[in-house]
């Protein structure tokens, strides 16, 4: 190859200076009487006048001008004469002088006329979005991959320019696209899940799925706090007291909040056991436990086994002991109930079945005489009807009166007592029979209402008196086909026969026990400082009660003791935007009220069925109907934060900020749609599809400049040019928000250098990286014939096409050098592919970075398997593909190639390799001179078989990838083209990289006015810069900071 | 482009040019008035445009056809076209002089209906003949025509020649190939989605305000660029509005007024010959209920890599094409079967007092004679009645003739299907004899 001229026609800052000074005049004159008659006795012969179909008549291009209007030409005709294909080797010579002479002036010509223009940002193309940005935007802007091009089934993205997806001219637009644009526009808005301080996006278009999302989110709020029982961690608590227990007693709130974190606990609860077990004021239940954990220095078992005993006494559950037994937590009941309750007053109540019931007032010894019980307000309450009180109703009054020998306002003792009241001794049962009331009267006392009472001891009773009551309907603890036996769900709490004692040892747990109104309080401290600090649980962990016989509502919050002892101010705001996006979301207020109606029809008539009790409970009533409005508000407040949050979103989609009547008219059509009696939630949906759909959001449009010349872009289109080259993807929030002052370098190389190491530069990883070599639609277009490669499978297809995006990433995100491209000693693998490639000691689907593998072939891009696989037949390899993409990386200058060329067949024939298949097209001359330079690279590639496995050596004849380049290096495998592309070749190479990269930064093809840009970057590359350098280079020239103005008047030619 | 509304299918000036080169040809059949009214007024059925593509032409050997009617004779290639033959018109030596620049393949294909010129580096070409009929005529039904693909389009450069020409066709446009549908599904739905709603209006009513402020920023060159779009966005509208439309009582109507078939499953059939079969299917629902007149249908793309494994044929089409084994000619057969089906399933048709067949041009062609890239003439097959306007059972020959422009032909395919143009591309001239 003749490499002897014009090492400066590639790189031509320093030659520009020294050009600028010819004078314009002075080079037209000598292009007029030397070098035109030179170029037409040179080429004339064959690019004249004659013949007719050549496409190239040197004769009429006179003028220097007519000829400068043809840069193109120019730099072929250089091109060709330096590397010696021109004129051919039959025809006449122009001497080494003439040559000089041509070239010398078409160089300096292209110079200057380059520097004229330089920085010249080139007629970039509207275009809209390829496939990969569309996605990769929707992704950035819903925060959910879901890839609206692949679901609708979009034709793969096109390419044009330097050979990349992004570039106008190469994307057709047509009605069937723009509907699947609108279409998928409407798959984005299906999946925006609407909250009440704005909206998320899900993968799914079904509220189920959201709401499983939501609940899914509350979960691990709560598996940070509780285990799956929803208890807290309390052994650990425990332990860091022991363990620390010096550095408390000393350090105060600093000590605690350095245990906490050192021993990775809550504060808060570790502050609240702390406070509770080192305080010394004599509490009854506490006192036990504290004496312990005073002696405690290590095992905490004896501790725990202590509280849980404890708390087995003071609590009974509804939950903790049978998890999947919670139908009264389903039915608005507490999963947790205090037991051993000390009270004032209480309310006692019981189903109403037949007009039999009694009142019960046990002691618990010891029996203090003297002890009278009020049962105020004995009423009827439930079902559809109101309350109604029995004093007040004159006919019941009396019946009641005369079937106990009772008077209400009436003590036993002839005393007045308040009218509503009746009086019985402590330790006595009245049994009240009511059967021989007049039917409809009588109908009154049954279901669905409850019998109920407010339950008290009177004034006059000792301090020391304790009662437990019950009011019993006679039904209530019978088995109604075995009279004699107790109905087995009633045997607790309130099992009781005529007969059993009245005077009880123990109290009953679940039972209140009703002390005098002065000494309650006093009385009920000691349960109430343990309960408080040790809970057995610090939420209901299930959140969905489950139950086979049916829960009324969706969801049960109960974590009152999470919220009091082991959240701070945030985590109480964090837990209750959970939950209210799980209500908002699930809209179970409107599940439950529509339930709840439903419900009530069928047990309109009473069917005997205990449970229906929960449903005609007007607590549940009213807590429905109660939330369900509270769900309407809620949603109507949300409205205008879901249209701010719309407006919000389309000046992210559409990439720079909305004017008032931009902002107006997504909201009118949404008004519109209302208006029309649409709801909220699909009017929003469409107006957000309508933003999707918008061409602002399809388009990347930019403003041209104003006046005559190419002016910067804003800076809202600066950072997203940037964005699109580094991410393919739309900016985020901070390079938006850097956006007004992003012109400015140091703005610019911050978000430069931080955007490059952010995972979303796997978008230039694909489409500059994998496109570049080529393999970016390797899944679909591998061309492996499967038949012929079994060992193909699609897993390791994916694994191939990975790598060269992994490899890219690694260069980006680690900011490599650009020359590591070829000169790296590394391979970014995951099992599969490490086994292809015979790497040992890599185990695991995660993909990483091996180093040292040049023994196993792999040596930067020219050891990808994808590659050598793709530049492949589809059954064998093909040195002419492989040959013609490594002439083609390093830029070498192939001709076209002619019509009519045979193929080689697929199979190799019997007893040949294919080195020798391919050896016998170059017997041929014609074929010869341009293989020549194609085949010999490939050849060196024969160690890699089709789908670029190593060969094994003893497959290998001798010297069958042995090879001499064109320009007379011997090459013996790919080892050696390694070390010769990346020794004297690194240049090229690069400088074809540098060009291609700059085409794709600038998403047009390279001008002749880019020369200078092209480089800078080339050199910055050869001498040994990282890719954020080259970035910086690219972001930092006029071409990628400035548009041409809208009817542009600047040269511009091609 | 000056179209000529009359009453005759050539105008008169165009016999009288014809005549001038080619005195003896019997020109006179087409110079017939109007019989089947094109335009489907009146009482008879509507002459219907198809063209059928397969790519990378025909085996070398085995393509021919000789002798006339009934007697005529076929190559193996053409056999599944036997029963057909007085329905058939074989043409050789017809070309596009523009696709024969020495780039094979896409630079042979993309301007297949259109002769026009293709830019290098950019995609740009003509507008292919089946879209200019449907500019012109698409208002007469719902849908201005149907493009379809049994293969998917390939991107990318090819030495820097967009792969894009050579997987269209068909042209809305000198940038935009028409959308090719390849999913039967969607192409169902494109004819039969009728419940065009609220926020599809509302979308597109603020797409087109968007889009008109938009392209006040445009710098002219772009602008005329973003016409693409804007011309997208008022055919979807104009979609939607049609969706909506009754279609007239009286005149002629329908075999079909609604598919008689339901919708097919999302994807491809993963059987090749069931994928192809649905693919006709909805091609002939989409004449049988005049949702439109003109159709393309792209069997496969030139270049093609399917393998063909339901033949039992092992490599792919464009390998097997150039080394022309037996199996290249099971392969043309089965593109033929295509065509055979086509025109059983027309023929079975009862239109008025003939057949969907009888009302029906259909055009198969490749983009060149076989697969060693000849392109300086073309393999085509004219089968149907276009109407009354196309004499089956003939073989004629281009090869020598003057005038043996594709777009010629495309000149009398239009005035069949009722649109007389005095020129197209590189012809001004219908194509004698035919």
């Amino acid at each position: 190859m003749i490499r002897l001229f014009l090492p400066a026609l590639f790189s031509g800052l320093a030659l520009t200076a020294a050009s600028a000074a010819v004078d314009a005049g002075d080079r037209a004159r000598a292009y007029a009487e030397r070098i035109h008659p030179l170029l037409v006795k040179t080429c004339g012969k064959c690019h004249g006048k004659e013949p007719k179909d050549n496409d190239l008549d040197i004769s009429s291009l006179g003028s220097a001008g007519a000829i400068l209007g043809h840069p193109k030409v120019l730099e072929d005709i250089a091109e060709r004469l330096n590397a010696g294909d021109m004129p051919p080797k039959k025809a006449a010579q122009p001497s080494l002088a003439e040559r000089e002479q041509l070239l010398g002036w078409i160089t300096e010509a292209l110079e200057s006329a380059s520097a004229a223009q330089a920085g010249d940002p080139g007629p970039v193309t509207l275009r809209r979005l390829t496939n990969a940005e569309y996605d990769n935007a929707v992704r950035d802007l819903t925060g959910v991959d879901m890839r609206p091009t692949r679901a609708g089934e979009f034709a793969p993205d096109s390419v044009g320019g330097e050979g990349f997806a992004n570039v106008g001219e190469a994307m057709p637009m047509t009605p069937g696209l723009v509907e699947r644009y609108h279409q998928a526009a409407r798959h984005v808005a299906a999946r925006a899940v609407l909250l009440p301080a704005g909206f998320r996006f899900s993968p799914s278009p079904d509220r189920p799925d959201w709401t499983a999302e939501a609940e899914k989110a509350l979960r691990s709020f709560h598996s940070r706090y509780a285990d799956n029982w929803g208890r807290p961690p309390r052994r650990a608590l425990l332990m860091a007291t022991i363990k620390h227990r010096e550095r408390l007693e000393s350090g105060g709130a600093s000590a605690l909040a350095a245990v906490a974190a050192e021993e990775n606990v809550n504060a808060p609860y570790l502050a609240a056991l702390w406070a509770g077990l080192s305080d010394t004021r004599p509490s009854a239940y506490l006192d036990p436990v504290r004496k312990m954990w005073r002696t405690t220095t290590a095992d905490p078992a004896p501790l725990l086994k202590e509280i849980d005993a404890t708390m087995e006494k003071l609590f009974t559950s509804r939950y903790l002991k049978h998890k999947h037994s919670v139908l009264a937590v389903g039915n608005g009941f507490p999963a947790w109930e205090d037991a051993m309750r000390v009270v004032a007053r209480e309310r006692v109540e019981s189903a109403a079945r037949e007009p039999v019931f009694r009142l019960v007032a046990r002691q618990v010894a010891p029996a203090v005489t003297g002890t009278f019980v009020v049962w105020d307000n004995l009423r009827l309450e439930g079902g559809d009807a109101p309350a109604l009180a029995m004093a007040a109703h004159p006919e019941l009054r009396a019946a009641i009166e005369a079937a106990c020998g009772l008077r209400f306002g009436r003590h036993p003792d002839g005393r007045p007592v308040p009218p509503s009241s009746l009086v019985t001794e402590a330790g006595s049962e009245v049994r009240i029979d009511l059967r021989k009331l007049p039917e409809p009267l009588a109908k009154l006392l049954a279901l669905p209402r409850l019998i109920r009472a407010d339950v008290r001891l009177e004034d006059s009773s000792q301090e020391a008196a304790t009662v437990q009551a019950l009011l019993l309907a006679e039904k209530d603890f019978r088995d109604p086909k075995d009279p004699g036996k107790l109905d087995s769900k009633r045997t607790n709490p309130t099992a009781w026969r005529s007969g059993d004692p009245l005077v009880i040892d123990e109290p009953e747990p679940r039972l209140a026990q009703i002390v005098h109104p002065r000494v309650a309080a006093e009385r009920a401290r000691p349960a109430a400082e343990f309960r408080a600090l040790f809970p057995p649980a610090v939420l209901f962990e299930p959140i969905i009660p489950r139950d086979a016989q049916g829960s009324m509502f969706m969801f049960h919050r109960e974590d009152e003791p999470l919220r009091r002892l082991m959240l701070d101010e945030a985590g109480r705001a964090e837990i209750e935007r959970l939950w209210s996006e799980l209500h908002f979301v699930s809209e179970d207020a409107n599940a439950h009220s529509l339930m709840y109606t439903e419900l009530l029809k069928f047990y309109a008539n009473p069917n005997g069925a205990p449970r229906m009790d929960f449903f005609f409970n007007p607590v549940i009533g009213g807590r429905v109907n109660r939330e369900a409005a509270d769900h309407l508000a809620r949603q109507a407040a949300a409205e205008p934060r879901h249209l701010d949050g719309l407006l919000a979103f389309a000046a992210r989609a559409w990439r720079r900020s909305l004017g008032s009547d931009e902002r107006e008219a997504i909201l009118s059509g949404y008004r519109s749609d209302r208006a029309e009696g649409i709801n909220h939630e699909p009017a929003f949906r469409t107006a957000l599809a309508r933003v999707l759909s918008s061409p602002w959001f399809l388009y990347r449009v930019e403003q041209p400049s104003a006046g005559k010349h190419w002016q910067p872009v804003s800076g809202d289109e600066l950072a997203t040019r940037l964005s699109f080259l580094l991410w393919d993807s739309i900016p985020d929030e901070e390079l938006r928000a850097a956006a007004p002052r992003l012109h400015e370098s140091d703005v610019m190389k911050a978000q430069v250098r931080r955007m490059m190491s952010d995972r979303r530069i796997r978008g230039m990883a694909e489409e500059f990286g994998a496109r570049w070599l080529g393999v970016r639609d390797f899944v679909a277009n591998h061309g492996r014939s499967l038949k012929d490669f079994p060992d193909f499978t699609p897993a390791l297809r994916d694994a191939l096409a990975e790598e060269p995006v992994r490899m890219f990433e690694d260069l980006l995100m680690n900011d490599r050098p650009v020359s590591a491209v070829i000169a790296s000693d590394a391979v970014i693998v995951n099992d599969a592919l490490a086994m292809h490639y015979g790497i040992p000691g890599v185990s695991g689907p995660e993909w990483r970075r091996v180093e040292k593998v040049a023994a196993y072939g792999r040596c930067g891009i020219l050891g990808l398997g994808a590659v050598l696989a793709k530049q492949s037949a589809a059954a064998r390899t093909s040195p002419i593909k492989r040959g013609a993409w490594v002439a083609h990386m390093l830029g070498d200058r192939l001709p076209k190639p002619p019509a009519n060329v045979p193929p080689l067949p697929d199979a190799v024939p019997e007893g040949l390799s294919v080195r020798e298949l391919t050896e016998r097209h170059r017997n041929n001359e014609t074929c010869a001179s341009c293989h020549d330079r194609i085949d010999p690279y490939g050849l060196t590639l024969e160690q890699f078989d089709a789908i670029g496995r190593l060969r094994p050596a003893n497959e290998m004849k001798p010297g069958e990838s042995r090879a001499t380049l064109r320009d007379g290096t011997d090459v013996n495998d790919s080892a050696e083209l390694r070390n010769y592309v990346a020794g004297p070749r690194r240049g090229d190479l690069l400088r074809t990289l540098a060009r291609k990269f700059t085409g794709y930064a600038l998403s047009r093809a390279v001008l002749p006015s880019d020369r200078a840009l092209v480089d800078e970057v080339s050199k910055t590359m050869i001498a040994g810069g990282s890719w954020s350098d080259v970035v910086l280079v690219i972001v930092g020239s006029e071409q990628f900071r400035s548009i041409r103005p809208a009817s542009s008047t600047a040269a511009v030619s091609r | 482009m000056n179209i000529q509304r009359n009453n005759w299918l050539v105008s008169r000036r165009h016999v009288l040019r014809g005549l001038g080169a080619t005195l003896a040809l019997p020109l006179l059949d087409c110079m017939r008035p109007l019989r089947a009214a094109a335009d489907g007024a009146g009482n008879v059925p509507p002459t219907r445009t198809l063209v059928t593509f397969t790519g990378m032409g025909f085996h070398s050997k085995h393509w021919w056809a000789k002798g006339e009617g009934a007697a005529m004779e076929l190559g193996p290639c053409l056999e599944p076209l036997a029963p057909w033959r007085e329905r058939m018109v074989f043409l050789r030596g017809l070309w596009n002089e523009q696709a024969n620049n020495g780039v094979i393949h896409c630079m042979q294909t993309g301007n297949m209906l259109s002769g026009a010129t293709m830019a290098k580096n950019e995609v740009h070409t003509g507008v292919s003949f089946d879209q200019v009929m449907a500019r012109h005529l698409g208002e007469r039904t719902r849908l201005p025509s149907l493009v379809l693909g049994c293969e998917d389009a390939v991107p990318g450069l090819q030495d820097g020649h967009p792969l894009l020409y050579g997987s269209h066709i068909s042209w809305s446009s000198p940038v935009s190939p028409t959308w090719t549908e390849t999913r039967p599904a969607l192409a169902f739905d494109q004819l039969f989605r009728t419940e065009r709603n609220r926020d599809d209006r509302r979308v597109v009513d603020a797409v087109l305000d968007d889009a008109k402020s938009l392209q006040r920023k445009l710098s002219s060159a772009d602008r005329q660029r973003f016409e693409e779009y804007l011309g997208s966005v008022h055919e979807i509208e104009g979609r939607i509005k049609r969706a909506g439309k009754e279609r007239e009582a009286g005149g002629w109507q329908p075999t079909l007024s609604a598919p008689d078939c339901p919708r097919p499953a999302d994807g491809i059939p993963a059987d090749l010959p069931d994928y192809w079969r649905l693919m006709n299917d909805i091609l002939l629902l989409a004449f049988r209920t005049d949702s439109t007149r003109i159709a393309t249908m792209k069997y496969c793309n030139d270049a093609s890599t399917i393998v063909h494994a339901h033949l039992g044929i092992s490599n792919h089409h464009h390998y097997i094409a150039h080394s022309q084994p037996d199996e290249l000619i099971t392969l043309n057969q089965f593109f033929m079967s295509q065509l055979a089906y086509l025109c059983q399933r027309m023929s079975e048709i009862k239109e008025g007092e003939g057949s969907l067949l009888d009302h029906t041009s259909i055009m198969h062609c490749s983009s060149m004679l076989h697969g060693n890239h000849e392109s300086k003439q073309l393999p085509v097959v004219l089968l149907g009645g276009a109407g009354g306007n196309l004499r089956g059972g003939r073989v004629l020959d281009y090869a020598d003739k003057p005038n043996r422009r594709m777009c010629s032909l495309f000149l009398s395919l239009m005035d069949w299907g009722g649109l007389n143009l005095a020129s197209f591309n590189d012809s001004s001239e219908r194509l004698p004899g035919i």
